[in-house]
């Protein structure tokens, strides 16, 4: 929903099995630029013992868990060639947006 | 980790291809990075139809080639080319192993492609010429039609699974995914009559450390070069073939994941084995020729004498393979993860083998790798295997979890029945049955439910689970998230742009802003060297980006992120207005921030002596922050006041030319009703050389007619491969001027 809302209602996405140690089951979620997968966001349910660690009762509380870096998003939305300008600090850059 | 696809196959028979191999893998959790064909399709059967002298280089000709439809010019250095002959001909682009083949010019020739030797193509040893290839091969058919080619597959395997780490471990991981039996035939050894047990004991001495330890001895063996076949893999793999019991061993840890180890038996003193920890300040001269010196923690192998090696990472020189050994001691055990990871890092020594051992082996696997590996060493280094293992250690058990069906159809949003769930979980190797299951020995990452969660979802596949929406959930507008954003919106209102700069400062900023380098904290382990500090304001960074910005008469910017001060880490707003209005800017935004926030606020001018540390060419810098941890949640207003705007104008997003641009201003007068980012859109249409469109009037008057209004732009055009002039930027006006006049119905508006 979340990727049709920001790229469009035709953005095809995948969530590929992955793991990252804070989640179980975890995942990458993937989508489709120009006909390669490109890696958007890292996610999963929030470890058993993350929730523990927390003060809840893993077997009670379960959690989403994306990691969404905005950069990223802005990144393949608006077709940036380099992350890095994100943070370049260069008004003639900031000031298209 | 590199799979060659002949030697997976030993262990797995598919049919599939390597497309289709690698979505799969993909979708089960393991990233195929690259695929790589020994025999690039690239290297095609071509002829030489012309030989002439290179005008350039005595040394070198140039060849005419044909691959049945074009034809190529390739300079060669080889004697041995011929008018008529057939050749592998390497074609642009061809992979070599790490090298690409390009478009050359060798002395002056431009060299399409190149001619290649069997050793090039690593098919063959020869290296002396081009390789000749038979007259009946079709001319311009990639060479692996002809010649057999090794598909190599590069995989990225997560930490959590050390099973992977090997040959059979892929082939397990692909027989799960396409429900497949991997083959792994029993291994039988003709042993002598000796006993290796009249030889040697083994002994260990820290069992928490090591469960198993297991050897072989094999006497009257000969040390010489591996077989082609073998040294063919390793060189595959990156390996450096060594001998042809050292490359078994490699061999034997790449295909079944087990690292092994071999002795020489004539250095192992008083025929004992002891698996110990190290004594403090103990050394040993490991075999990259270094000395380690021990502090007391590590594991070590030693014989009566002293160590003989560092448990599960590496041996030592002097116990190691030599050209005379006769006889040797073959090791399988299995060390603790913790300790050889700790080992390894503070030792500085890693191994392929401690990368496996860290990572969690296949326990039940020990004396299987063992059998293999002497079987192999007595086939081709020759001698005998002394019969009987001398060993120490316990057999391992496998772990018990019961199986949660309910949960874990819960977390997947499924809804499958129990004897699938066993089925899914059986084709990774977990026998599960009436509840309970039990975990392969080689897996060491399930613990939880939820890992047998995920194994079922992987298996069943993910693609094959219908998405869900949740119940839709307003969020609170009152969070410090939501005020910041408010904040954010507030600012860029009033014409503030926001800048995000890292959060990290480098020895020479400290120095430019004059900061005390006690007063801030220092990253222990940072990714650049020079960016060693965190920051503990956002001003220097503030500073910075207006001296970036010269060709802005006015710069004001605001940044809100978290600064790091002791101990305490908080989120901070730093405000700089600098050029033109700099200071009517700040009032404003110290105004805005002070009602919302019902803060006072203080603004600081720069110095002179500070505007030169900061390169900065503006007169008048002003700036102000404010630690929002503080003072944000004094931000009180009604629902409707923090509403957050989203911006619905297009955005044409235009690279910025590292070349200067021209400015230029435009103001049309047109209908009343017509929408400025209409105009502006359109005018971005006209060229991407227009990096920005920017409104800076808009006024309606009778003066300028009925109904009309007057809209004026200023225009940045650039062009990104170089300097933009009057000319071609006078081409981009005249066009916005038609365009805009003619569907607007506007006039250009001249002053």
């Amino acid at each position: 929903m979340l990727f049709k809302k920001i790229y469009g209602d035709d953005a095809k996405i995948r969530f590929r099995p992955h793991n990252y140690p804070f989640v179980e089951p975890g995942f990458d979620v993937d989508m489709l630029v120009n006909e390669k997968w490109v890696e958007m966001l890292g996610s999963g349910m929030v470890h058993p013992k993350v929730i523990q660690n927390m003060g809840f009762d893993p077997n009670k509380y379960s959690g989403f868990a994306f990691g969404l870096g905005i950069d990223r998003l802005c990144m393949k939305k608006f077709g940036i060639e380099d992350i890095r300008n994100l943070y370049n600090m260069d008004l003639r850059f900031l000031k298209q947006f | 980790m590199k799979i060659i696809k002949s030697w997976l196959k030993e262990y797995i028979d598919y049919d599939l291809p390597d497309t289709e191999l690698i979505s799969k893998m993909v979708e089960a959790g393991t990233e195929v990075e690259n695929v790589i064909q020994t025999l690039d399709d690239n290297v095609v059967v071509a002829k030489i139809e012309n030989i002439k002298a290179h005008p350039n280089a005595d040394k070198l000709q140039i060849a005419e080639v044909t691959d049945g439809e074009d034809t190529y010019t390739i300079v060669c250095g080889a004697k041995n080319i011929k008018t008529g002959m057939i050749v592998p001909l390497a074609k642009i682009g061809t992979h070599i192993g790490d090298f690409v083949i390009s478009k050359a010019d060798l002395r002056g020739i431009l060299s399409e492609g190149m001619l290649c030797s069997e050793r090039e193509l690593g098919v063959g040893e020869d290296n002396a010429g081009i390789m000749l290839l038979s007259e009946d091969l079709v001319l311009g058919k990639p060479l692996n039609h002809y010649i057999p080619s090794e598909t190599i597959y590069e995989l990225e395997i997560t930490p959590n699974r050390g099973d992977c780490l090997s040959h059979v471990g892929i082939a397990r991981e692909l027989g799960a995914i396409i429900n497949k039996n991997v083959i792994k035939p029993p291994i039988e050894l003709a042993m002598s009559g000796k006993k290796a047990t009249d030889l040697l004991s083994v002994e260990i001495i820290d069992k928490k450390l090591c469960s198993q330890y297991q050897a072989r001895i094999l006497d009257d063996i000969t040390i010489a070069p591996s077989p082609k076949w073998l040294t063919d893999r390793l060189t595959l793999l990156g390996l450096k073939p060594i001998n042809n019991v050292v490359d078994v061993t490699n061999y034997i840890m790449f295909d079944l994941g087990q690292p092994l180890h071999a002795f020489d038996y004539s250095q192992v003193q008083g025929k004992q084995i002891l698996v110990r920890r190290a004594e403090k300040d103990e050394k040993l001269l490991t075999l990259d020729e270094k000395e380690a010196v021990f502090s007391g923690k590590e594991l070590l192998i030693a014989d009566k004498q002293g160590p003989i090696a560092v448990a599960g990472i590496m041996g030592g020189l002097n116990s190691g393979i030599s050209e005379t050994t006769k006889t040797i001691v073959l090791e399988s055990a299995v060390f603790d993860r913790k300790s050889i990871r700790k080992t390894s890092k503070d030792l500085l020594l890693k191994s392929d083998a401690s990368y496996r051992f860290e990572r969690g082996i296949d326990e039940g696997g020990v004396e299987y790798a063992l059998n293999k590996a002497a079987k192999l060493i007595k086939e081709i280094a020759g001698g005998s295997i002394l019969s009987g293992i001398v060993k120490d250690g316990v057999s391992p058990t496998k772990q018990i979890m019961p199986v949660d069906y309910l949960n874990i159809n819960k977390i997947l949003g499924e809804s499958l029945p129990n004897d699938s769930i066993d089925t899914y979980l059986k084709r990774v190797g977990i026998e599960a049955k009436d509840k309970t299951a039990l975990m392969p020995l080689y897996r060491h990452d399930l613990e939880v439910w939820q890992d047998l969660a995920e194994e079922v979802g992987r298996i069943y596949g993910y693609s094959n689970i219908v998405p869900q929406k949740l119940p839709e959930a307003k969020t609170a507008n009152d969070t410090f998230y939501h005020k910041k954003e408010y904040l954010k919106d507030k600012l860029c209102a009033v014409g503030y742009s926001e800048v995000l700069s890292y959060s990290f400062l480098s020895g020479k900023d400290v120095e430019a802003a004059k900061l005390d380098a006690k007063d801030l904290v220092e990253v222990a382990n940072p990714v650049q060297p020079e960016n060693k500090f965190m920051r503990n304001s956002l001003i220097p960074k503030l500073l910075f980006a207006v001296a970036k910005n010269p060709s802005f008469d006015s710069t004001p910017l605001f940044e809100i992120g978290n600064i790091f001060t002791g101990k305490k880490e908080s989120t901070s707003l730093g405000i700089v207005c600098a050029g033109k209005n700099a200071k009517s800017q700040i009032e404003e935004a110290s105004l805005l921030i002070s009602t919302l926030l019902k803060s006072e606020i203080n603004v600081t001018s720069l110095n002179r002596d500070e505007l030169q540390r900061f390169k900065i060419k503006k007169p008048e810098v002003l700036y102000f922050e404010v630690n929002l941890t503080n003072e944000l949640p004094k931000l009180k207003a009604t629902e409707s006041e923090l509403k957050l705007s989203i911006k619905k104008d297009v955005v044409h997003y235009r690279p910025v030319s590292r070349y200067p641009s021209i400015t230029r201003d435009l103001a049309f007068v047109l209908d009343k009703k017509v929408k400025a980012s209409e105009v502006s859109n359109d005018i971005y249409e006209i060229s991407n050389n227009i990096n920005r469109v920017e409104l800076f009037d808009e006024f309606a008057s009778d003066k300028l007619g009925t109904n009309k209004k007057n809209l004026a732009f200023h225009l940045y055009i650039q062009d990104v491969d170089k300097t933009m002039n009057d000319k071609e930027a006078d081409e981009i006006i005249k066009n916005i001027v038609k365009n805009i006049s003619k569907k607007y119905d506007a006039k250009l508006r001249t002053t």
